[in-house]
Order: structure tokens, then C-alpha cells, then sequence
């Protein structure tokens, strides 16, 4: 990780027209930026390449970053937007196979993991704009305020977000485990 | 969702699994589910989504995903250097102006009498080798000039296209 003087620093040098600087701010943050693309998109190939744009993008428009704000945020901002318009270009994609992949190679037992790829699928089920807030807000080191600044949405209304998306998966778990037991 | 006692029993829950009742608050929570078999159900239930929502892990791209960033990067500069906005509005505006000149004097039929033939028999390497005569051309100044204009039109469309219209939709789709 580098800190807030080394980037700041780095993206003096990148505007004085040092390209190579750029290297570093993308290997720093290259796996954030993946998995929000990821979190949006749902497909590997895809996601790695909204978020090769939108670090392009953010080079181009860095002489316009404010540097009140965290480079991290801004740019995890313009990864969201990337990954959305890339989504919009291609709506019927399969969403949940690599989630549900992963949920069968997590293990556990048997019961655990039908539990893990049901999870996976209503995560799946949920809004765009919930599932999106919920997955972000669950990725560590990210405050509701920066989830809020990186989807460009007001703090409030990611709350209810965040509580409403979670309210909902406990219902269809609810829901599960009331089936589970009826068959037993 | 702070420690309101009008917060619902799932805020309060949440919050619970999020660490963020303290005092008074969670005393009270800790309270009512010592009470309510239904609330502890309730928050089993909300700590199983709680725990798969932070199995989330951090996922990897590909190795070359730096290279492939910085090459696409100068691929991109080079591209952008080409024409900025500016010079691509100066530029549409140059020809636009060029265009209704030369529309003007085609209007205004200062080409109507601008004909002429290319005589392609006339021309002495040809006739060396091949056996039959060439015909000749008929040169209508008004027809190449009104094709001139028609390719000005194209390339004005295609310079505002690349350098105005694109980047100014790639800037509102990145914010």
C-alpha cells in the first residue's frame, strides 16, 4: 500500500507528464477495482476489462481530481460507472455461474454448501442498486461513507439500502430453512 | 440507524452484528433476547447472512494486468494526441466555411461552364503498347465539385465524431 503523501506525490508526477508513475496507483489499487467491477458484472473477461477502462478513464480525467477526496474513492467511483455502462451494453449475461462456482469450492458440509449457493443466487435476485451497496459495504476497509461516495449515492438512502438487502436475504433464508425442515 | 428506541427489532439487530450498540442499547437487546426465542431465531438468521457477506474476499486480475493497462494507456495517449477538441472544432470549422464557399459559387453557377475531356488516346505510352484506341473522358467541373463538398460533410461528421461528440460521451459515462 502506499500512503496519502506517495500518491499524492505519484499523481504530481503522472500530470507532469510522467506516464510511467501511473503503473504503480494502478498496481496498487488494480484487485479493489477488479472486484467492484466484478461485484457489478458477474463475469471475469468483463470485469477485468471495465476496470483496464476505467483506470484509463481516470488517467485521462486525472488533471480534474480533487484531491480533497481520496484518489481511491474517485477512482472506484469511475470503476462503478465503467462497470454499469459496460453491464447496460451487455444486460443478459449469465450473472451468478463464477459466484456459485466459488460458493461449491468454499466447502463446508453438504447442508452448508446448498445454504452457501442459495445465498449466493438471492444475492443475485436482489436490485442492482441493493446488491451493488450490500456487496461493497461487506468488502473491508470501506466506510458507508465512502460506499456512499463511490456509488453516488446519498448516505441515507445507502443505509436503508444496505439494511433493507439484508433484511430481504434473511427472509428468503427464513423461507429456506422452513423448506429444509419440512422435507426432513 | 443509531441506537433509536423506535429503531425496528432488525435495526437493532443489524447494528448488533454491525458493532454498533453500545451501553444502554445493547444491554436492553441483550435483554429481549434472553426473552424472545422468535428475536434469537430472527438473529441467527441475520448472522448467517452477516457471515457470508463477509466471506467476501478480495479478487485478483490477471498477472499482466498492469502491462496491459499502461500499453492500452499509450495506445490511448497517442490517439488523443492526435486532435484535441479544440483543433477538431477548428478544423470542422475550416472546412465548413471552405464548403459554403465553394456551395456558394456553385450556386451562384460559377462552374456551370468548367467542362473539359480527358483524351486518354492521346497519350503516347498507351498507344505503344496496347492496340485499340482509348476513349475520351468527359471532365464535368460542377459534378467534381459538388463530390468535394459531399466528402467535406462526411469528414466534418467524422472529425466532430472523434474529437467532440466521443470523448464528451466517455467524460459523462466515467463520473
Amino acid at each position: 500500500m502506499i500512503s496519502l503523501q506517495e500518491e499524492h506525490a505519484l499523481i504530481d508526477r503522472i500530470l507532469a507528464g510522467d506516464q510511467g508513475a501511473y503503473a504503480r496507483l494502478v498496481d496498487n489499487y488494480k484487485s479493489y477495482a477488479y472486484t467492484i467491477a466484478l461485484k457489478v458484472l458477474n463475469t471475469r473477461p468483463e470485469a477485468e476489462e471495465a476496470a483496464q477502462d476505467a483506470f484509463i478513464k481516470a488517467y485521462r480525467y486525472l488533471k480534474n481530481f480533487n484531491r480533497q477526496a481520496r484518489f481511491s474513492t474517485w477512482l472506484y467511483r469511475i470503476v462503478v460507472n465503467t462497470a454499469i455502462s459496460y453491464r447496460r451494453k451487455n444486460p443478459h449475461q449469465l450473472a451468478s455461474i463464477e459466484h456459485h462456482d466459488r460458493a461449491v469450492e468454499e466447502g463446508g458440509g453438504m447442508e452448508n454448501r446448498d445454504r452457501q449457493v442459495f445465498l449466493t443466487r438471492a444475492i443475485d435476485n436482489l436490485n442492482d442498486a441493493d446488491r451493488l451497496a450490500i456487496q461493497l459495504y461487506y468488502i473491508k476497509e470501506f466506510s458507508l461513507e465512502e460506499v456512499a461516495e463511490i456509488t453516488g449515492q446519498n448516505m441515507n438512502t445507502l443505509k436503508v439500502r444496505v439494511h433493507r438487502a439484508r433484511q430481504r436475504l434473511a427472509d428468503e433464508l427464513k423461507r429456506l430453512l422452513k423448506e429444509e425442515a419440512l422435507t426432513l | 440507524m443509531n441506537n433509536s428506541a423506535k429503531s425496528s427489532p432488525d435495526d437493532l439487530l443489524l447494528d448488533y452484528l454491525d458493532g454498533k450498540l453500545e451501553g444502554t442499547s445493547l444491554q436492553s437487546l441483550k435483554q429481549q433476547l434472553e426473552q424472545s426465542p422468535a428475536l434469537q431465531t430472527r438473529l441467527e438468521e441475520l448472522r448467517l447472512i452477516h457471515l457470508h457477506l463477509s466471506s467476501a474476499r478480495l479478487e485478483s486480475p490477471s498477472n499482466d494486468f498492469v502491462d496491459r493497462v499502461m500499453k492500452n494507456l499509450s495506445a490511448s495517449s497517442a490517439a488523443a494526441s492526435a486532435l484535441s477538441p479544440r483543433n477538431g472544432l477548428l478544423l470542422i470549422a475550416g472546412i465548413l466555411v471552405a464548403g459554403g464557399i465553394l456551395a456558394f459559387m456553385i450556386s451562384t453557377g460559377t462552374f456551370d461552364n468548367a467542362n473539359g475531356v480527358i483524351a486518354l488516346e492521346k497519350a503516347q505510352p498507351a498507344t505503344k503498347y496496347i492496340q485499340y484506341t482509348l476513349p475520351s473522358l468527359p471532365l464535368k467541373g460542377k459534378v467534381i465539385l459538388d463530390s468535394i463538398l459531399g466528402i467535406s460533410i462526411l469528414l466534418c461528421l467524422v472529425v466532430l465524431d472523434r474529437t467532440v461528440l466521443r470523448p464528451l460521451f466517455q467524460k459523462k459515462t466515467a463520473f
